[in-house]
């Protein structure tokens, strides 16, 4: 609650015209924006390109944002809308060209050398059977795994009830399961 | 309650924890079911391996994270239209326009009516030349697309005739998919995919 409300203390002051305090709102929620379209993406060039297309909608929209739910809900919000958009993009651009499925699913250079080669597989493999579940089950798995929100928050986020989405989390973790079964 | 329902059981106990008398349900269960327990032990293989990996992705993270810089965002989008207007290229290109416009206006009409004749006739034969090598024709799209299968919106039309006007040998390069994808961006996913599967059937039948 406090939290919301320095939020909306900076909010304030960011619509009031200070550029600072803009800048403080978006190195607190930045981190969790690039986490969630990385999860959703699977590739670091497409999470920056959504977090910085989430700050420039931020810049443009805080003046419109109603405060009926939390700032971070409504961040989620965009940064899931904008994802699901670059998937259906690539949809598009892998009916052109099929090997492209194929790039997108972690030739990335996400990486570091000091990482075991067995360390490094299991991570890829990991990414990859993320990548393979259906796009809402991703969303849930994510939102709720990586980013700890409670099955309320997501739903509003979302627009979906409660059961359909502990649902989703119930076949996302069975589907991971079975992709990841002879890898662990 | 069967197994599957025990597997609800055990998600949850990880998820978010059980009330006392599911999590003795669920350890009773355990004690007596060889399959529900290596499945329990599986899934916690599962949640370890997925643990493990997140922090390894969130290390790697970071400096992706640290380098997105707002200032730089913002001030990149704020410069647009003023490094336009003061460009020195578009100064130069000013220019010339205007020199242009103060050439074409002292040339004779007679002439100008000639060059129009010229420019007609070039046209015509373009759009003939264009045709032949292979344009994607609006009707041959709409009587290859199952249209009654598609929950029909503007948008979806908007992407036929965006496609409509382009001529086939385009159609893979990377400025077309890039219009395209800005296009596209706000059909539904029923849509996107009707209309990928329709894409798919003509690229596959030779066109």
């Amino acid at each position: 609650m406090k939290s919301q409300i320095d939020d909306n203390v900076l909010i304030d002051r960011f619509l009031a015209g200070d550029a600072k305090a803009f800048n403080v709102l978006v190195e607190k929620y930045k981190r969790k924006i690039y986490l969630t379209a990385y999860r959703l993406l699977g590739n670091h060039e497409d999470a920056r390109d959504i977090t910085q297309e989430v700050i420039i909608k931020m810049y443009n929209d805080l003046k419109n944002f109603r405060r009926e739910s939390s700032i971070y809900t409504w961040l989620y919000r965009i940064t899931t809308n904008l994802s699901l958009n670059e998937l259906k993009r690539r949809k598009i651009r892998n009916f052109f060209d099929f090997d492209e499925v194929e790039e997108w699913l972690f030739k990335d250079e996400k990486q570091s050398p000091e990482l075991s080669y067995r360390e490094n597989e299991l991570s890829n493999k990991i990414q990859e059977a993320i990548n393979k579940l259906p796009e809402k089950q991703r969303i849930v798995f994510t939102l709720r795994y990586y980013d700890g929100l409670s099955y309320e928050e997501i739903s509003e986020i979302l627009g979906t009830s409660v059961g359909a989405l502990k649902a989703n989390y119930f076949h996302a973790i069975n589907k991971l399961q079975k992709e990841l079964k002879n890898e662990l | 309650m069967n197994c599957d329902d025990y597997k609800k059981l055990m998600i949850d106990f990880f998820d978010s924890g059980l009330s006392q008398k599911e999590n003795e349900l669920l350890n009773k269960h355990l004690e007596e079911c060889n399959s529900c327990k290596s499945e329990f032990e599986e899934l916690k293989k599962l949640l370890v391996a997925l643990e493990k990996e997140n922090q390894i992705f969130l290390i790697e993270s970071e400096k992706y994270i640290q380098s997105i810089d707002v200032d730089e965002i913002i001030s990149k989008k704020k410069k647009k239209w003023y490094e336009f207007q003061f460009k020195p290229s578009f100064a130069v290109a000013l220019i010339v326009l205007i020199s242009l416009a103060i050439y074409f206006s002292l040339i004779n009409v007679n002439s100008l009516n000639d060059k129009n004749i010229t420019s007609e006739e070039s046209s015509t034969e373009t759009t003939s030349t264009d045709f032949l090598s292979g344009y994607l024709n609006q009707d041959y799209i709409y009587e290859n697309i199952d249209e009654t299968s598609l929950p029909q919106s503007n948008y979806f039309k908007d992407v036929i005739n965006f496609i409509d006007e382009l001529p086939y040998s385009t159609l893979s390069s990377q400025d077309f998919l890039n219009e395209l994808n800005s296009t596209i961006s706000n059909l539904n996913e029923k849509e996107v995919d009707a209309l990928i599967a329709q894409l798919e059937s003509k690229k596959f039948s030779g066109e």
